[in-house]
C-alpha cells in the first residue's frame, strides 16, 4: 500500500513529447486519434519580444476526491490500493459522465474505431479490445514491477518524478513538503495527487 | 470495489513491456547514437518489437530515450517498406515510381551489366553515405572506396552540417569526432550561452538534454541566442532574438570586453594556449615566430619569459607552456614589456595582436549588427567572464551562413579564455578522442603511423579527405572530382574551394561532362547511394533532380529502408535491414561519452526475409568488382584489424556458412576481446546483457589523460590555438581570405545589406524534437502523430503576429514562400502566426516536406527546405549557405 | 501568476446532443407523470390520469432509449449503471425513471384490468412515480452542475430552469391533447404556465448573473452561447419570451385561444431543447494550467 504521486518541474520541460511517444507504446493509446493519456501543451504567453513559451505535461491527478470516480455509474472507475485512479474496462457504460466531471482533461473515449485500428497494428497483442473510456493508470503494470512509469522512465528533462507521497523519504514526498511542488486549483478541492513546480 | 476484484481487473490490464525480451541497440534515428533496448515479444513463433527504452548503462542517455527513439521499431512494420529488390522497368523514367520487384542476382547482374555496357571506370562512381555509414561503417565504407579504386565520397551530413560545424572549433581545440562531437559537461556549469542550435539540446539530444536539465535543476544561467523563441530558447533565462546571422559579431564583441577587462582564466590561457606566442613583423605583416620541420610541422615556438627577462624557445608540439626546450621552467607573458625584439625585428605576442584586432569590435558596433542593446552584450560579457566554470555551447548545426565556421570558432576561443577545455564545468572531451591522443602519443614516440581510423581529432579528416584528393593515392591517378572541380576553377581564374571534404562539389558538373581532368572529361556514370536522400537533403532539390535524371549517368543504386523521395530516382533498389535487424558489423566507442565504454548492437526481430545489412551489399559488390581480397586488406590497415581474421572469417562467409556482417562482427568481437583482454564469447554475453561496457569512467581517465594537463591536442601546436597555424596555412597555400584568417575577423551575413520589402524577411529554419532532419522517419505513424499536435508550429512557416496581420496574414493561410534573390526557388507554406519570431525573420522546420507518396503519413506534410535553398556554398569546406537569402511571403 | 492570464478552455465533448434530448425527454416525462398523477388525484380527471401518465411513460421510454442507443459507448453495460448508486447521478437517474416508470404502469394498470390487490397501493406508486417523476429534472440537471469541471454549469441554477422548463411544457401540453377541462382549470393552466415562465425568466436573469458577471471561467462559454443563434431564438425569444407574453396575454385578456396551449407547448418544447442543447455544446473546461 502506498500513495503514488507525480511532480512536474515545469522548469526543465523542453516540450519534446517523449513521455507522450513512452505512454502511447507502452499503453497502446490511440496516437492516430489524437487522443493521449499525457499530452505535452506549448503555450505561447506574452507579446514580442517579451514572449514566454511553456511547456505544460498533462496528465490524470489521480485526484483523492476524483469527480469521476464520484459520477461514475458502474464503479468503472475505482481506486485501487495505491490510491490510483483505475477504469475496468469491462463494465464501463461509456456514458462520458467522468470526461465531462474531469477538471483536467485527463479521460477520452477508446472509440470502436480505436479498438479496431489498435488490433489492426498489434493484433494478438492489443491490450484494448473493447470500447471503454481510457486515461493514465499511473502505469501500475510497471510499478509493481519495480519500474517508473513509462512517462517518468524516460523524460531526458528529468521533469517528471515519481514516487510514494507516503514515504518521506521519496523524492515527490520532499518536493511536496517543500512546498516548491503545488497542486493545480487547489480551490476545485480534487487533491490531486500530481503536483507542479512553476 | 473489494481487493479481490481490483485485482482481478488490473491483471487484465498488462502493458508493452511486461514479460519482453530486451535487447541492446543504438539509436540510428540522430547523430547523438543513444544506447537502447528493444523490447521483444514472441507471437506465434515471430518475434515482435513492442517498446524502445533508454539503457540505464548508458554513459551518453542514461536511460533516457526521446520519441523518435522510441518509436524506432515501427520503421520494421512500415506498409511502405522495401522488401526486395527492385528494377526499373524500361523504358519507364527516374522520378517515376515503376520498379518491378528482382532477386539479388538479377539486381547485381543488371547493375554489373550497365557498367560493363557504359565502361564505367572506378573514378567514374560516386559513393554517397548518409550519417549513418560515417558513424557505423566508416570502415567498410571508406575501406571499400579505396580498395576499388572509387575516390569519390560524397558524406551527407558534412556539407550541410559536420564540416562548417565542426571546423571552426575544432581549429582551436583541434578535435573532431565523425559524430558527435564534445558532449559538454553542462551539469556542473553555472553559466551557459548558446547560439545557432535548437537540435543540439532541446530538440532534442537526449545525452545533452539529461544534462542540461541537470544544470536547470542546480540553478545554471542559461543564455540562448535564436531569432526565435525555439525548444531551446523557452528554458532560457535570457532569450536574446539577434539578427539572424550576426552571432559571431556578439561573440566579437564578448572577446573584445572580455579581454580589454581581463576576465579571462588568465594562467590557463598562459600556460595551454598560445596566446603568450611571439609573432614577428614580416612584409608589414605579423606571421608566427616559430621553427618548422620539411612537412611544414612547427618544431619550436618563442615566448618572453617574464623570470628570466628573456626571449625562450618552447617546444614545438606540447600540452604546456611552462617548459622551454631545455627543459627549464618559465613564465610567458601575454603583454611584451617596452621595446622587446627578436633578432632586431619587431615582436608582439598573439594576445596582443588580438587586443589589436578585436579593437574595433566593441559592443556599440555589435550592438548594430545583432539588434542586441550594447549594454546587454557588455554585461553578458562581464557575466560569462565572472561566473566559474562558464560555458560556451559548441554548437550542433553547421552550415547556414558562410561565416559559420569563424562564429564556431569564436564560441570555442570563449571557451577556452574561460579555461574550460576538457575540465569540470566546460567542454570535457569523448573518451574515445583521449583514447587516441595517447595512442598518437606512443605511436609518435615509436616514430609510426597508426591505422587512419585512429588517427585523432581533426588528424582523420585531414588524413582521409588527404587521401580521396591526392591523385598520387590512386593508380588511376584521378582524386576525388572536387578536387578536379578545384583544379579547373583556378585555371580558369575563377573562385573556388580551399577543402571540399566529401563535397558534392563539381558532381553536376562532371555528371554533365563538363569537368575537365589533365584535358579530359572527368565523368560520373554511376552512383550509388546508401542510406541517403539527397533528393531531399541537398540544397537545391532541383539540382539533384538535374544530376540523377542526367542520361549521361548510366546507374543510380539506392540502397534503402524505406522508398525516400530519392529512391524515386534510383534504376536499383537494394532492400535494407535496419537497426533493429541486424546485428552490428562491428564493435564502437559511445560516441563522444566522456566515460569509455564500448557498445554495439544485437538483432531483435527479422527484417524483410529478402533485405541485407549493408556490411553484405557491400562485400558483394567488392566480389563483383573482383576486388575482395583488396577490400580486406584494406579495411584491416584502417581499423588497424587482423587481417587474418578477416579472411578466416570472411572465407566462411563465402562458403555459405554465415553473413558478411556477422563475419565482420566476429572480427571486431575478436579484436575488442584481445584489447579488452576477455574471450569474444564472454565479451559477447557481457555485451548482450548490458548493451554498454562501461571501461573506465571519465574521473579516472582524466586523472592521467586530461587534455592540456596532461596530454597535448592535435592541433599543430598541441596548445589550444587563438591564432590558428593550419588557417596561416591556407593563407600561405590560396591567398589571404576572411574566410580563413588565423585571428579575429568578421564575415557579416550576405543579407546584411538587403532592404526588407514590406512581405519580405529574412529566412531562418531548424530542428523539432519529433523528426529528425529529413529522414524517412517523419513516416513514423507515432512521430507524425505527435508532430500534427504541434500543428503549424511544426509544420508551418513561423510569422511574427503583428508584421503578419499588417499582410492580411491570417493563421492557416497557404502562402507561397520564394527565395527574393533566386525567385524560381519557392515552396507553398502554411502561415503559423506567433510572437516567439523576430518581426523581420520566418522560420520553418527543416524536418518535413517529404514528397513521395507511398511515404503515406509523411508525403505532402511540412515545407521542403531544399525547394528555397540555391546551391551556394562557402569557399572553405563547400559549407552550404543555406540561410544566407531573403524570402518574400506571397498571399 | 494572476489567474485570469492562465485560464485554458476547451470544449467538452462527453455530452452531444442525444444528452440534450435525454435531458429533455425525461424531464417532460417526469413532469407529466407528476402532473398526470395531481390532475388524477386532486381533481379525478381520469384520462389525464390515464393517458397522461402513459405519455409520460412513453417519454420516459424514449428518454431511456436515446440514452442508452444514441448516448451511451456500450449500450449492453447499461446493465451496471446501479453500479454506484450511492454518488453516481446517472445512477439516481436510473433509479428515478425506473421508480417512476414502474409506479405509473402499477398506477395505469387498474384502468385496463382489476386487480384488487393493487387498489389499496394505488396512491403509493401514484405518490411514488409522480416524486420520482418531479425530481428527474432536478436529478438530472443536478448531473450537469455537480462538478466543478465546467464552470458554466456549476450552479444550482441548472436544474430549476430544467424543472421549470418541463413543467412548463407539461402544464400546456396536458390541456392542448385533453382540452382545459374546466374555465377554472383553464385559468390555473394559464396562471401555472405564466408563472413557470416568469420565474423561468428570473431563473434566467439569475443566470445570466452567474454566468455573465460572475466567475470569469463561466463567463467564456456564455458569451460564446450568448452569441448564437440558436441560443438567441431557440430559447430566448420562442421558449421564454413567446410563452410568457402568450400566457399573459392570455391571463390578462381572459381569451384563451383555441391554438394557445398547444402553441406554448411547442415552443417551451423548443426552447427547452435550445436551452439544454446550447448549454451542453458551449460547456466549456476551465483547465488549470499554470501558465
Ligand atoms: S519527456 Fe519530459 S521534457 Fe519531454 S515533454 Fe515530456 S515531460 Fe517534457
Ligand atoms: S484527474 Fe480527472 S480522471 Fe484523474 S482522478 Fe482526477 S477527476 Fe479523475
Ligand atoms: S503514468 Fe503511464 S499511463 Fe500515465 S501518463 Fe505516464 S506513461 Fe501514461
Amino acid at each position: 500500500m502506498a500513495r503514488y504521486g507525480m511532480v512536474i518541474d515545469l522548469r526543465t520541460c523542453v516540450g519534446c513529447q517523449a513521455c507522450s511517444a513512452a505512454c502511447a507504446t507502452e499503453n497502446q493509446t490511440p496516437y492516430w486519434s489524437d487522443k493521449w493519456r499525457t499530452r505535452v501543451l506549448d503555450i505561447e504567453k506574452g507579446e514580442y519580444p517579451n514572449t514566454g513559451r511553456h511547456f505544460v505535461p498533462t496528465i490524470c491527478m489521480h485526484c483523492e476526491e476524483p469527480a469521476c470516480l464520484t459520477i461514475c455509474p458502474s464503479q468503472a472507475t475505482f481506486r485501487d490500493e495505491n490510491g490510483s485512479i483505475l477504469v475496468n474496462y469491462d463494465t464501463c457504460l461509456g456514458c462520458k459522465a467522468c470526461m465531462a466531471a474531469c477538471p483536467y482533461g485527463a479521460r477520452y473515449v477508446y472509440d470502436k474505431n480505436d479498438v479496431a485500428k489498435n488490433r489492426e497494428i498489434h493484433g494478438e497483442l492489443s491490450q484494448h479490445n473493447v470500447v471503454h473510456i481510457d486515461k493514465c493508470t499511473f502505469c501500475f503494470d510497471r510499478v509493481e514491477r519495480g519500474l517508473e512509469p513509462a512517462c517518468v522512465a524516460t523524460c531526458p528533462a528529468h521533469t517528471r518524478i515519481f514516487g510514494d507521497l507516503d514515504d518521506p523519504n521519496s523524492e515527490v514526498a520532499k518536493l511536496v513538503a517543500s512546498g516548491i511542488a503545488k497542486p493545480l486549483r487547489p480551490d476545485l478541492n480534487t487533491k490531486p495527487k500530481v503536483f507542479y513546480i512553476y | 470495489m473489494n481487493p479481490r476484484k481490483v485485482e482481478e481487473v488490473k491483471k487484465k490490464q498488462g502493458s508493452s513491456s511486461r514479460e519482453v525480451e530486451w535487447v541492446p541497440t543504438i539509436c540510428n534515428f540522430c547523430s547523438t547514437v543513444c544506447n537502447l533496448k528493444v523490447g521483444v515479444k514472441e507471437v506465434n513463433g515471430k518475434k515482435i518489437a513492442v517498446k524502445i527504452e533508454g539503457n540505464e548503462k548508458s554513459p551518453l542517455n542514461r536511460g533516457k530515450a526521446c520519441a523518435r527513439g522510441q518509436a524506432g521499431f515501427r520503421q520494421t512494420y512500415d506498409k511502405a517498406r522495401l522488401t526486395t529488390p527492385l528494377i526499373r522497368v524500361p523504358g519507364s523514367k527516374r522520378g517515376e515510381w515503376n520498379f518491378k520487384p528482382a532477386t539479388w542476382e538479377e539486381a547485381y547482374s543488371y547493375i554489373m551489366q550497365k557498367m560493363q555496357e557504359h565502361q564505367v571506370m572506378p573514378w567514374e562512381i560516386t559513393m554517397m553515405g548518409g550519417w549513418t555509414s560515417c558513424v557505423f561503417y566508416m570502415p567498410l565504407a571508406l575501406g571499400f572506396a579505396i580498395a576499388n579504386g572509387i575516390p569519390n565520397i560524397v558524406a551527407a551530413p558534412m556539407q550541410q552540417c559536420v564540416a562548417s560545424g565542426h571546423l571552426g572549433t575544432d581549429m582551436v581545440t583541434g578535435n573532431f569526432n565523425v559524430h558527435d562531437e564534445v558532449l559538454a559537461d553542462f551539469e556542473n556549469a553555472r553559466y551557459i550561452i548558446f547560439s545557432m542550435t535548437n537540435s543540439g539540446v532541446a530538440a532534442a539530444s537526449t545525452s545533452r538534454l539529461v544534462r542540461l536539465a541537470e544544470a536547470k535543476k542546480r540553478g545554471a544561467k542559461i543564455v540562448v541566442l535564436d531569432p526565435r523563441l525555439s525548444e531551446l530558447a523557452a528554458k532560457a533565462d535570457e532569450w536574446l532574438p539577434i539578427k539572424p546571422g550576426t552571432d559571431s559579431a556578439f561573440f566579437l564583441a564578448m572577446i573584445h570586453v572580455i579581454l580589454r577587462r581581463g576576465l579571462f582564466e588568465r594562467e590557463y590561457v598562459v600556460k595551454h594556449t598560445n596566446m603568450p606566442f611571439l609573432m614577428v613583423e614580416h612584409q608589414g605583416m605579423f606571421v608566427p615566430l616559430m621553427e618548422q620541420n620539411e612537412q611544414g610541422y612547427p618544431k619550436a615556438f618563442f615566448v618572453y619569459d617574464e623570470i628570466s627577462g628573456e626571449i625562450r624557445k618552447i617546444p614545438g608540439y606540447f600540452n604546456h607552456n611552462y617548459t622551454d626546450v631545455d627543459g627549464r621552467g618559465i613564465r610567458p607573458v601575454l603583454t611584451l614589456p617596452e621595446g622587446i625584439t627578436f633578432n632586431g625585428q619587431k615582436v608582439k605576442t598573439v594576445f596582443e595582436l588580438l587586443i589589436e584586432q578585436s579593437a574595433p569590435y566593441t559592443p556599440e558596433w555589435a550592438s548594430e549588427e545583432t539588434g542586441i542593446p550594447a549594454e546587454t552584450i557588455e554585461r553578458i560579457a562581464v557575466e560569462f567572464g565572472t561566473i566559474r566554470p562558464a560555458m560556451m555551447d559548441p554548437g550542433w548545426h553547421g552550415a547556414r551562413y558562410e561565416n559559420v565556421i569563424n562564429t564556431r570558432r569564436l564560441q570555442a576561443m570563449l571557451q577556452a579564455l574561460v579555461g574550460g577545455i576538457d575540465t569540470v564545468g566546460g567542454w570535457v572531451m569523448s573518451a574515445e578522442y583521449r583514447e587516441k591522443i595517447l595512442l598518437a602519443m606512443e605511436k609518435m614516440k615509436a616514430g609510426e603511423e597508426g591505422p587512419v581510423l585512429y588517427l585523432p581529432g581533426i588528424q582523420f579528416p585531414l588524413k582521409a579527405s588527404g587521401i580521396l584528393f591526392d591523385p598520387n593515392s590512386w593508380y588511376h591517378g584521378h582524386p576525388h572530382y572536387a578536387i578536379a572541380k578545384v583544379m579547373q576553377d583556378k585555371a580558369e581564374g575563377k573562385e573556388t574551394i580551399v577543402f571540399p571534404a566529401f563535397s558534392d562539389y563539381g558532381l553536376k558538373e562532371a555528371v554533365e561532362g563538363k569537368l575537365m581532368f589533365n584535358g579530359e572529361p572527368y565523368r560520373i556514370k554511376a552512383i550509388i547511394l546508401n542510406a541517403s536522400n539527397p533528393i531531399r537533403h541537398y540544397y537545391p532539390e532541383r539540382r539533384w533532380q538535374e544530376i540523377l535524371t542526367n542520361p549521361n549517368l548510366a546507374l543510380v543504386v539506392a540502397i534503402d529502408v524505406l522508398p525516400s523521395d530519392t529512391t524515386l530516382y534510383a534504376d536499383v533498389i537494394l532492400p535494407n535491414l535496419n537497426y533493429i535487424e541486424r546485428d552490428e558489423p562491428f564493435i564502437y566507442g559511445a560516441g563522444p561519452s566522456p566515460d569509455l565504454a564500448y557498445t554495439t548492437r544485437f538483432k531483435a526481430v527479422d527484417g524483410p526475409e529478402q533485405a541485407k545489412g549493408t556490411t553484405d551489399i557491400l562485400f558483394e559488390f567488392a566480389i563483383g568488382f573482383g576486388n575482395l581480397e583488396k577490400f580486406m586488406a584494406t579495411v584491416a590497415a584502417l581499423a588497424g584489424f587482423d587481417l587474418e581474421d578477416i579472411k578466416q572469417e570472411v572465407g566462411k562467409a563465402l562458403e555459405g556458412k554465415q553473413t558478411f556482417t556477422r563475419a565482420m562482427r566476429n572480427v571486431s568481437f575478436k579484436h575488442y576481446a584481445k584489447m579488452l583482454k576477455t574471450t569474444p564469447e564472454k565479451l559477447e554475453q557481457e555485451m548482450r546483457e548490458k548493451g554498454v561496457i562501461l571501461v573506465e569512467t571519465k574521473e579516472h581517465l582524466m586523472e592521467h589523460g586530461t587534455l592540456l594537463k596532461h596530454l597535448p591536442v592535435p592541433t599543430m601546436s598541441g596548445r589550444l590555438e587563438f591564432y590558428s597555424y593550419l588557417m596561416a596555412g591556407f593563407v600561405q597555400m590560396y591567398g589571404y581570405q576572411k574566410n580563413w584568417d588565423p585571428g579575429l575577423v568578421y564575415i557579416p551575413p550576405e543579407t546584411k545589406d538587403v532592404k526588407l520589402a514590406a512581405n519580405e524577411f529574412h529566412f531562418i529554419y531548424g530542428k523539432v524534437p519529433t523528426v529528425s532532419y529529413a529522414s524517412t522517419n517523419s513516416n513514423n505513424p507515432l512521430l507524425m502523430a505527435l508532430s500534427k499536435v504541434k500543428g503549424g508550429k511544426f509544420l508551418g512557416v513561423w510569422v511574427n503576429r503583428k508584421k503578419g496581420k499588417s499582410l492580411n496574414l491570417k493563421d492557416g493561410d497557404v502562402v507561397v514562400l520564394e527565395n527574393a534573390q533566386n525567385p524560381e526557388y519557392s515552396a507553398k507554406a502554411v502561415v503559423f502566426l506567433t510572437e516567439m519570431v523576430r518581426p523581420d525573420t520566418v522560420f520553418i522546420s527543416s524536418s518535413f516536406g517529404t514528397k513521395n507518396p507511398l511515404l503515406e503519413n509523411a508525403a505532402g506534410m511540412g515545407i521542403p527546405l531544399n525547394n528555397l535553398v540555391p546551391y551556394k556554398v562557402e569557399p572553405f569546406v563547400t559549407g552550404f549557405k543555406s540561410q544566407e537569402f531573403t524570402v518574400r511571403i506571397i498571399k | 501568476m494572476a489567474v485570469e492570464n492562465s485560464l485554458h478552455f476547451e470544449r467538452q465533448e462527453a455530452y452531444e446532443w442525444p444528452l440534450a434530448v435525454y435531458l429533455l425527454l425525461g424531464g417532460i416525462g417526469g413532469a407529466f407523470i407528476s402532473l398526470s398523477f395531481i390532475l388524477h388525484y386532486l381533481f379525478s380527471w381520469s384520462p389525464v390520469g390515464n393517458y397522461g401518465m402513459l405519455i409520460g411513460m412513453g417519454l420516459f421510454a424514449l428518454a431511456g432509449l436515446v440514452l442508452i442507443f444514441l448516448d451511451l459507448e456500450r449500450p449492453l453495460n447499461a446493465i451496471y449503471s446501479l453500479n454506484n448508486i450511492k454518488t453516481s447521478g446517472i445512477s439516481w437517474d436510473v433509479v428515478l425513471i425506473a421508480l417512476s416508470f414502474g409506479g405509473a404502469f402499477f398506477y395505469v394498470l387498474p384502468f385496463y384490468v382489476s386487480i384488487p390487490a393493487l387498489e389499496g397501493l394505488r396512491l403509493f406508486f401514484g405518490g411514488i412515480s409522480a416524486i420520482a417523476g418531479f425530481l428527474f429534472p432536478v436529478i438530472s440537471g443536478g448531473l450537469i452542475s455537480a462538478p466543478v469541471s465546467v464552470p458554466l454549469w456549476h450552479t444550482p441554477l441548472l436544474p430549476v430552469l430544467f424543472l421549470i422548463n418541463s413543467f412548463g411544457v407539461s402544464v400546456s401540453a396536458v390541456p392542448a391533447i385533453f382540452g382545459p377541462g374546466s374555465e377554472i382549470l383553464a385559468f390555473i393552466f394559464n396562471l401555472a404556465v405564466f408563472m413557470a415562465n416568469l420565474v423561468s425568466l428570473g431563473g434566467f436573469i439569475a443566470f445570466y448573473e452567474h454566468a455573465h458577471n460572475g466567475p470569469v471561467e463561466a463567463r467564456y462559454g456564455f458569451h460564446e452561447m450568448w452569441k448564437k443563434f440558436n441560443f438567441q431564438i431557440g430559447f430566448l425569444v420562442v421558449g421564454l419570451l413567446f410563452p410568457l407574453l402568450l400566457s399573459g396575454y392570455m391571463l390578462f385578456t381572459g381569451n384563451f385561444l383555441s391554438w394557445g396551449f398547444g402553441a406554448l407547448a411547442l415552443a417551451q418544447l423548443i426552447g427547452g431543447f435550445a436551452l439544454r442543447n446550447c448549454l451542453l455544446k458551449h460547456g466549456y473546461h476551465t483547465y488549470p494550467w499554470p501558465y
